[in-house]
């Protein structure tokens, strides 16, 4: 799979009114995103997972860093974007009540990014009516108002809207997290679908590591403003090589009650602030492998094959550490049940219950 | 059919409404210190005569009777009698209620005139020069004393430059007032086609009217200001940028979701300056309600202050009412 898109070396910081300091919301983020895949996005809340969304999306203007979609350079505001990349990137948000203009009928909010390329009216009609139905709701729907729709309807409709240009790459921001288990699982299976029939390359966003492992194929561990792991997502959730991946995943309360996860890596204390970032390893503070070299400087980037790139000094110790892997893999397992299930039974999945912070 | 329902509904609601506000407003009155009878009869009148009357007036019956007659009353449209005016309180307040509410709503036509497009253009650009006047605008006239305001107004505008008549009244006192139809002299001197008594009047009108422009324009534009920034800033505004949809069109809709919040505080501010306006009307001489039920207030004379709480409440609510009907037409929230 050749990458549609290249986010390299990104920097985000945002200035503190009345301060001359800043919020380093993003530092130094690299991946990269391949046609038709999807990579998840995880991380604690605050970690800088939607400000990366929004640099992506032309929403945010970045502090430093290149974003390149299909070879072309995006990391300029979005006015400035080449106009045939319009809808060739899209978003879609984590409220979905509030993404859509409460005062516009559905028809219309799916509508519009056509209204944006110009696309002529006989045309759009044809296209909305395409596009809901491929979310599965009604045409009848088209006429009423988002207030009317339940949550899980409402980010039918973003969907929809989203899928109507055809773009190549979509940024779903937490699109589950506001719903409730079971319209979470249709909306997945929903993606999922989508995915499958056109080929869109999804950016997916979430503290939800059940889902992540659901849905993506290769997943990439936010702390920070850093990647401190990334790799292929089965890997990474059988084997994390990075402290915090391993704790994150060790914290998760997986739906099942026969996987009891007992992981010996433990975090400890608060999250750094984003404002006073701590020389060397960011999570020096908080882990329990940490050494004199960790506090001093920043752990470099190490391959360690099939894309599986880790930021820690002793990731190698983490390996050889007894971190129930068995459970990982019975998860994994488990997890592939259910996928498989979800296409044949239908939405019957309990991916709920499974946030983490 | 809906609307019908919701309106009858409404108004259901309003009789209890205005019950709970004159129970209220009655014990507060009476909790006033003062005696009517001891400032009706002056300083050398005798316990005996006090005393009778109080009788007379009914005030030697306990609270809970007084109430009750009074309410009694009410039902027959007897709205009691002010005893400064020794005029029925009904027939004073039809004739000072429409001065006061013409001066109200010119005066808030000016501060929805001057706010709202301040307060869009700020929030359009929010580092503008337009934003700063803005800004500077809502910190100053919140601060500014309406009264205060009327006074600088008035030695610029009559002291200074002779522009505005004298601010005594609402019309000259060498014209002849138009025969009453609405009680609103511009409109009736309108109707009665006496174009000499509309100058004047309208001339009356401009300061105290411009007043209470300037000082309400500024929680309007602060309220239109901040919803447009709220809605330029949420998703689904956001969304329509990254769309590449037209500015013009962005600012469009999200001034369709801010337009309630500013109706709703326009509505608030129109129910607040009826009583609100007073001290403008003082120093204008305007012979408003406001004035009229001030005094009752200072004289211990209950039932022109009684009667002024229910025109307002009845007016508020009425403005309410419009409101929501207005709510009811555009809003799809409400409405489905
Ligand atoms: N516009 C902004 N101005 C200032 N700081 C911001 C802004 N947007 C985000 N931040 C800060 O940047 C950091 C990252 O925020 P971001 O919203 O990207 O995190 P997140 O991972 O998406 O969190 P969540 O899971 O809560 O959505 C936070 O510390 C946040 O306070
Ligand atoms: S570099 Fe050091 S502090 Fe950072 S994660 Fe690895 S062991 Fe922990
Ligand atoms: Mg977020």
């Amino acid at each position: 799979m050749s990458p549609i898109l290249e986010v390299e070396d990104l920097y985000k910081r945002f200035p503190i009114s009345g301060s001359r300091r800043y919020v380093q919301a993003i530092n130094g983020v690299t991946f990269s995103v391949g046609a038709g895949e999807t990579l998840g996005l995880v991380g604690e809340s605050g970690s800088g997972k939607t400000t990366v969304g929004r640099c992506i999306v032309g929403l945010t203007e970045l502090s430093a860093g290149r974003i390149r979609f299909k070879g072309e350079d995006i990391s300029k505001p979005r006015a400035r974007w080449p106009r045939h990349l319009l809808g060739k990137i899209q978003l879609v948000f984590q409220e979905p009540g509030e993404s859509l203009d409460p005062r516009m009928r559905i028809g219309r909010s799916i509508e519009e990014p056509l209204l944006a390329l110009k696309v002529p009216p006989s045309e759009r009609r044809a296209l909305v009516a395409e596009a809901i139905e491929r979310v599965g709701l009604s045409r009848e729907m088209l006429e009423l108002y988002p207030a009317e729709l339940s949550a899980g309807q409402q980010q039918r409709v973003a969907i929809a809207r989203a899928m109507i240009t055809s773009p190549e790459l979509v940024v779903l921001d937490e699109p589950t997290s506001a719903l409730d288990p079971t319209a979470r699982a249709e909306i997945i299976a929903l993606l999922m679908k989508i995915q499958a029939e056109l080929g869109t390359a999804y950016l997916f966003i979430s503290h939800d590591l059940s889902t992540v492992r659901f849905i993506s194929h290769r997943v990439a561990v936010v702390y920070l403003g850093m990647i401190v792991e990334q790799g292929d997502v089965g890997e990474v959730f059988a084997a994390p090589r990075h402290p915090y991946s391993a704790g994150l995943l060790s914290a998760v309360l997986l739906p099942h009650p026969h996987f009891s996860l007992e992981s010996s890596i433990r975090l400890e204390g608060e999250i750094p602030s984003p404002i006073n970032l701590p020389q060397g390893c960011f999570l020096a503070s908080r882990c329990p492998l940490a050494i004199a070299r960790c506090r001093q400087e920043m752990p470099p980037p190490d391959n360690l094959g099939g894309g599986h790139m880790v930021h820690c000094f002793r990731h190698r110790d983490v390996a050889s550490m007894d971190h129930a892997s068995d459970t990982f893999a019975e998860f994994q397992r488990e997890a592939e049940r259910i996928l498989a299930g979800q296409k044949t039974a239908g939405p019957v999945c309990n991916l709920g219950g499974t946030s983490n912070g | 059919m809906r609307i019908i329902l919701y309106i009858g509904r409404r108004l259901l609601f309003i009789v209890p409404q205005l019950l709970g506000i004159v129970l209220v407003s009655f014990l507060l009155v009476k909790s006033i210190p003062g005696d009517p009878a001891v400032l009706m009869l002056g300083p050398t009148a005798t316990p005996d005569a006090i005393a009778s009357l109080h009788r007379k007036l009914g005030l030697d019956h306990s609270l809970p009777v007084q109430f009750w007659i009074y309410l009694k009353n009410l039902a027959h449209g007897d709205l009691g009698t002010s005893w400064q005016t020794t005029r029925p309180v009904l027939e004073d307040l039809i004739q000072r209620f429409p001065a006061t509410l013409e001066l109200v709503s010119l005066g808030l036509l000016l501060a929805v005139l001057i706010g709202v497009p301040l307060g869009l253009a700020s929030a359009f650009n929010e580092r503008g020069w337009l934003a700063g006047i803005a800004n500077f605008y809502g910190l100053g006239a919140g601060s500014l004393p309406d009264f205060w305001l009327a006074l600088v107004l008035i030695f610029i505008f009559y002291t200074t430059l002779q522009w505005v008549p004298a601010p005594l009244g609402r019309i000259d006192l060498t014209i002849v007032p138009p025969p009453p139809v609405t009680g609103v002299l511009t409109v009736d001197a309108l109707l009665a086609g006496d174009w000499q008594a509309f100058r004047s009047a309208a001339g009356h009108l401009v300061l105290p009217a411009l007043t209470l422009g300037l000082i309400n324009a500024g929680p309007i534009l602060k309220m239109t200001q901040s919803s447009m920034e709220k809605m330029l800033q949420s998703d689904f505004s956001r969304y329509e940028v990254l769309c590449g949809m037209p500015r013009r069109l962005v600012v469009r809709h999200a001034l369709r979701n801010a337009l309630p919040s500013v109706v709703t505080i326009i509505s608030v501010l129109y129910g607040f300056l009826i009583g609100g306006a007073v001290l403008v009307e003082i120093v204008f001489s305007w012979g408003g309600a406001g004035q009229y039920a001030v005094q009752g207030v200072l004289n211990s004379d209950f039932y022109p202050v009684l009667g002024f709480v229910l025109f307002s409440a009845i007016f508020s609510l009425f403005v309410y009412l419009v409101v929501d009907l207005i709510y009811f037409a555009i809003d799809p929230r409400i409405s489905h």
